[in-house]
């Protein structure tokens, strides 16, 4: 469970993290110089907002941050960790593009607060390379031409990733269903399932 | 971000959790799969102050066959966990239907079967089949526990009987009688992630040809998912003849008060009402092992 650094409390609740320094600071500059405490002269300090610190296990590394809980992990992945293969699409767990695996399972990554991701395996697309080289999922994809544009891509990969994890051998049907939680606006669906087959082969080292 | 800040507590314990929504009734809410809630956050629709997340509480994950038959869904239990279940795909068929239809992979992933009832729109792809199951919610409050059929749970477009400090714990399916047999269709604008137009669930009890029991539900054709009685009226007792199950459609139709709205008009989802309860009826029953 993430630790909380500023619990939120009410100041007729309990004393505030924030209000208890407040005190000890203006206590310690009175000590200090005798010279009694005048709030007003003091510059306000504007602390970031409630923080919480999490440990997010992305890609086999573990990284250990201060996050906002109203932070999803997309936002969190993108803007604070810079791994910006996780594209924002709709924003509202509709078009896939933000698609990553929490423990190996697909799941929107705009949908999921990185509050809630402490404590899981992460991959993103990122996490799908080969070393140096492209993965099955992702050189299949080359292979099929399973793209105009590119920007669902990377959410296809990885939703076709956690397909294959789960259904090893999918028929087209499963592919299919199993696909269906990522949009192509390019329509490249036929070559996304091509794709996706072609992906299962590779894994088991069949087709090159 | 488009989110208003608000503070999120994971609790490890149903009391702890029943505690910390009863410190702030108002503004607090209950969190699980957060497909539904965080979208509304986004859209700022609404505002919560706290989320008390259910992830971490162990003991409400669990997804239980008993011996008897009967089926305990978790609160945290997901969409995926029940499609995926082997024992609900041959003894609870219709459940696995409705759970292979909700949204996609991802959020069958996510959301939970709980969160699915509890927000309580009209179209809830669990709805129509947990009722037509007779299924009933454990629900734990500060001053105790109780159970709520799940036809009286539902009181108009996401609204439900839950008070504020309310966490449901459980979903109880009971077991079904011997013959039974259950299924769950629903047309929505395309296959995936698209809510439906309509939905009809149907579990019946068959004796060799001869049906002796049968339950209609529908979903997204009124306030609430509803029963259809005289559906089932029409074909207990019956076989499921052409006549038979035409005659029960028209009595689902009879039951319905769909509106007109951006997926389907109200006449279109009559019709709908119609075909898929010939159809369900007949999955229904196909599936009934004698």
């Amino acid at each position: 469970m993430p630790r909380k650094i500023d619990p939120k409390k009410e100041p007729d609740k309990g004393v505030t993290r924030r209000g208890f320094l407040g005190s000890v600071g203006a206590g310690a500059v009175a000590a200090a110089t005798g010279v009694a405490h005048r709030a007003e002269a003091v510059p306000e300090i504007t602390e970031p907002d409630e923080m919480v610190q999490v440990a997010l296990r992305i890609n086999g590394r573990t990284h250990r941050l201060l996050v906002e809980p109203r932070w999803t992990l997309l936002f969190v992945l993108r803007e604070r960790l810079a791994l910006t293969g996780t594209k924002v699409g709709c924003e509202r767990g509709e078009c896939g593009s933000c698609t990553v695996l929490i423990d190996g399972r697909t799941r929107y990554a705009c949908m999921t607060l990185a509050v809630e991701a402490e404590g899981t395996e992460i991959t993103t697309v990122e996490g799908l390379l080969d070393g140096e080289e492209l993965g099955e999922v992702q050189q299949a994809f080359v292979m099929e031409d399973a793209f105009q544009c590119g920007y669902c891509t990377s959410g296809q990969v990885v939703a076709a990733e956690g397909l294959l994890r789960a259904n090893p051998s999918p028929t087209l049907n499963d592919i299919r269903h199993g696909m269906s939680g990522n949009l192509c606006r390019c329509a490249a669906y036929v070559h996304i399932f091509k794709a996706v087959d072609h992906a299962a082969e590779l894994k088991k080292g069949g087709r090159q | 971000m488009s989110m208003r800040e608000f503070d999120f507590v994971e609790p490890t314990s149903v009391s702890e959790a029943c505690a910390l929504l009863a410190e702030d009734p108002d503004g607090s809410a209950v969190f699980a799969g957060g497909t539904d809630i965080l979208v509304d956050l986004k859209a700022g629709l609404k505002h919560h102050q706290r989320l008390v997340s259910l992830a971490r509480i162990e003991e409400l994950r669990a997804v239980e066959l008993t011996a008897d038959g009967a089926l305990r869904i978790g609160a945290t239990a997901t969409i995926n966990q029940i499609a995926r279940h082997q024992g609900i795909k041959e003894r609870f068929s219709g459940i696995n239907d409705a759970a292979m239809s909700l949204a996609a992979e991802q959020v069958r992933n996510q959301a939970t079967v709980a969160g699915n009832l509890c927000m309580a729109v009209p179209s809830a792809d669990m709805a129509p089949i947990l009722l037509a199951h007779g299924a009933t919610m454990r629900v734990v409050s500060p001053v105790g526990e109780r159970v709520v059929p799940l036809r009286e749970f539902f009181v108009g477009p996401r609204e439900t009987i839950l008070e504020a400090a309310d966490v449901v714990v459980a979903i109880d399916v009971p077991p079904p009688a011997p013959g039974t047999g259950d299924a769950s269709l629903r047309q929505g604008g395309r296959v995936s992630l698209s809510l439906p137009m309509a939905a009809v669930a149907a579990v019946v009890v068959m004796e060799k040809r001869i049906c002796r029991e049968a339950t209609v539900t529908l979903g997204a054709v009124a306030p609430t998912p509803i029963m259809a009685t005289a559906a089932g009226e029409v074909v207990t007792g019956n076989e499921l003849s052409e006549d038979v199950l035409r005659e029960a459609g028209e009595r689902a139709a009879e039951a319905a008060v769909p509106i007109d709205d951006l997926r389907a008009t109200k006449e279109y989802r009559l019709e709908l009402v119609k075909v898929l309860t010939r159809r369900v009826l007949q999955a229904a029953a196909d599936r009934a092992k004698g």
